[in-house]
């Protein structure tokens, strides 16, 4: 008897190990965010689930920034859903606003009340539509000025704090053999983001920028003709390198500043600093500053948002492990891995940046104003139109009329 | 006779139905979104809207720049791949080690993708680039030229690519109607006193024209849909200087979300395409006859 109880606990065996092992459920992360640390970020954050969550898996698929709206679009169209898609924040004139219309994104309020962080009001408000949060932030991001440190005691400046100094540091510079600010305008957001920029010191109310692109306030004001007068006036004077408008964010700019051709870089946040790293010869220091300021009776400001985030489309299928990959994405260990990549969590954290770069860049989140038009014609003519300023076939007056022209043509 | 005339539908049933399914279709289907709003997501939130969508045309002060740049890139590279594309074929038109070994180089381009030739031509024309090195240390030029990056030279630059890239396809065609010409023409024409001048007017010109016309008509339909290179180099910029109308297309269906407005301009990019085709194969009707 006990030996036909031991054969049948054995065969008992045999037959668990010969079953196949439970499939696992594989969710795909869609992104276009394939620069910098952000693949190693999402790696590790994606093990941590993975260990938490033995019987499912991520698979990361990367598809080009330029391709991936329509690249969605195909795949919602033939009721293919990525589980874990990155989106635009959503709100009217946004290149995924037609994702809310279609009723394909889940409203994330109830989820938000568990397990998440208490994330920046700043970075939610950028998220929210109409009541509804629609997509989660991963990290935030503002823009400033990069400069090369060992340049700058070379020639024996110091941080420049309005338009006007940097046109003299621009001078002393170029009598030093170096340029000013390397800015990648052919890419057209670069191009943009510095206008926005200019317009975070025009408009000290911070407020037109949002008006003017939901189509409730004209383009035509001293606002908006100033902040693209600055631009011209520094173009003019020499504080980027000539030819912006023909040279490119990623290479071309990049290059021109870990050669040590230029002395600055503009835009530059979170998202480029291992670029930096990699490409500096041994030796080289770089800090950041805000962009100079119009007048010094300003204070300083610098432009930022949500730099990832990410949606959950209401006819996916595994919502929930969805949603607890989306909270360890924001848990405290995730928040440490994305201050070792040089990233800035959307919450508040007690964790003490190792680099002296990542701490002013975590302070300087504090005075970060919204860079974001979601009309995407508008959008679209405000980097034309910068590439216009530097080409030197646009006035601040076209610039801004080009911009009313084409708000006219905008069904609202 | 009724049965092999059922087996030869039954043949050509395949090709017309690939034919039906990824041609015809798509294109009148095309023409149906041109009049309609549509966001591109939701094939029942398709809405009927008439020809709203083509007076949006206009006042679409960037479509028209697209139109007018891509004239001009259809013009500027039909004429230098042809005056270059001739004057290879004319050059490499004889059987030595040297002319095949030229000819494979000047043919290479042509099995590149464009977005590679695309990126290798945006690193050249770089204003800090090879080029203005090379221009500059010549002493040719003291201050980099804006080879992408000023109003003038964009589409020029771009114009400049496309010929690199294509010249050796023209070169091809012209070197198989060289070809064609019977020697004897040329024997006979020297035998009369005819120059290599005179014999390039009267011999090789006319019976080259029929060639020429097939490639003339080829790189006008190639030029008016142009996209890949222009948006790898210049993604239409700076300030639309170098917007087509496939550029302005792309932008419009993809950025915008506004897929009706974008069909009206396939269209019409449609349209051109089909007249350049109709003549094309009007003339070489004419030219068989």
């Amino acid at each position: 008897m006990r030996k036909t109880w031991i054969l049948l606990a054995l065969l008992l065996l045999c037959a668990t190990l010969m079953l196949p092992a439970a499939p696992k459920t594989t969710l795909r992360l869609w992104s276009w965010n394939n620069e910098g640390d952000y693949p190693a970020v999402f790696e590790q954050i994606i093990a941590r689930f993975e260990t938490a969550n033995p019987n499912a898996e991520v698979e990361i698929q990367w598809v080009p920034y330029t391709e991936y709206n329509e690249k969605l679009k195909a795949t919602i169209a033939a009721g293919d859903y990525p589980e874990i898609p990155e989106i635009h924040p959503i709100h009217p004139g946004s290149p995924m606003y037609s994702l809310y219309q279609a009723g394909e994104l889940l409203s994330l309020n109830d989820a938000l009340k568990t397990g998440f962080p208490k994330y920046f009001p700043s970075a939610l408000a950028d998220l929210t539509f109409e009541g509804n949060t629609y997509s989660i932030p991963l990290d935030v991001n503002n823009l400033t000025v990069f400069y090369n440190k060992n340049i700058f005691k070379k020639v024996g400046q110091k941080i420049p704090e309005t338009v006007d100094d940097l046109i003299s540091l621009g001078k002393a510079l170029k009598a030093g053999g170096y340029m000013g600010i390397a800015h990648g305008a052919k890419d057209g957001w670069p191009a943009g983001d510095l206008y926005f920029q200019m317009l975070a010191y025009s408009d000290g109310s911070h407020t037109m920028l949002r008006k003017a692109d939901f189509g409730k306030l004209t383009w035509n004001r001293p606002e908006f003709i100033e902040a693209a007068l600055q631009i011209l006036k520094m173009n003019a004077n020499g504080v980027f390198p000539p030819g912006t408008a023909a040279v490119d964010y990623f290479t071309g700019a990049v290059q021109l500043f870990t050669q040590q051709k230029t002395a600055m870089f503009y835009p530059a946040g979170s998202w480029i600093v291992g670029g930096f790293d990699t490409g500096f010869p041994e030796g080289v220091e770089y800090g950041l500053f805000p962009f100079p300021r119009i007048s010094k009776v300003q204070d300083s400001a610098s432009t930022g948002g949500v730099a990832t985030n990410w949606g959950v489309l209401k006819k996916a299928k595994n919502q929930d492990l969805v949603l607890a990959f989306y909270r360890i994405a924001a848990d405290m260990k995730s928040a440490q891995i994305l201050i070792d990549h040089s990233m800035i969590p959307p919450y508040a954290v007690n964790i003490q940046a190792k680099r002296e770069i990542l701490a002013d860049m975590i302070k300087a989140q504090a005075i970060a104003q919204t860079r974001f038009v979601f009309t995407p014609e508008l959008h679209s003519q405000v980097m034309s139109g910068v590439q216009g300023l530097f080409t030197g076939e646009v006035s601040a007056a076209q610039f801004v009329a080009a911009l009313d022209r084409v708000e006219k043509t905008i069904k609202r | 006779m009724r049965t092999h005339r059922f087996a030869g539908y039954l043949f050509i049933l395949p090709a017309l139905l690939f034919f039906l399914a990824f041609l015809v279709y798509p294109l009148l289907h095309t023409v149906y979104l041109s009049l309609t709003e549509w966001a591109g997501f939701d094939l029942k939130k398709i809405t009927f809207v008439g020809f709203d969508n083509f007076k949006l045309i206009p006042p679409d002060w960037i479509f028209w720049k697209a139109m007018r740049n891509t004239f001009y890139f259809v013009v500027g590279t039909t004429v230098f791949l042809n005056l270059f594309g001739l004057g290879l074929a004319l050059f490499l038109n004889n059987s030595t080690r040297f002319t095949h070994v030229v000819r494979t180089l000047v043919f290479i381009p042509v099995l590149l993708s464009p977005v590679i030739v695309g990126v290798m031509w945006s690193r050249i024309f770089d204003p800090f680039g090879v080029l203005n090195q090379i221009l500059e240390k010549l002493g040719l030029i003291q201050t980099p030229i804006f080879w992408l990056g000023a109003k003038n030279m964009a589409l020029v630059s771009i114009i400049g690519a496309t010929v690199w890239q294509w010249v050796g396809y023209d070169m091809v065609l012209y070197l198989t109607g060289l070809q064609q010409i019977p020697e004897e023409l040329y024997e006979a024409a020297m035998i009369d006193g005819a120059n290599r001048w005179q014999m390039f007017r009267r011999v090789t010109v006319p019976l080259l024209k029929g060639v020429a016309t097939m490639v003339i008509l080829l790189n006008f339909i190639g030029g008016v849909r142009i996209f890949d290179l222009v948006y790898v180099m210049t993604k239409g910029g700076p300030n639309h200087n170098t917007e087509v109308l496939a550029t302005h297309l792309y932008e419009v269906a993809f950025w915008f979300n506004k897929m009706g407005y974008a069909s009206v301009i396939s269209v019409i990019i449609l349209a051109i395409s089909l007249v350049f085709a109709y003549l094309r194969s009007r003339l070489m009707s004419e030219e068989k006859a």
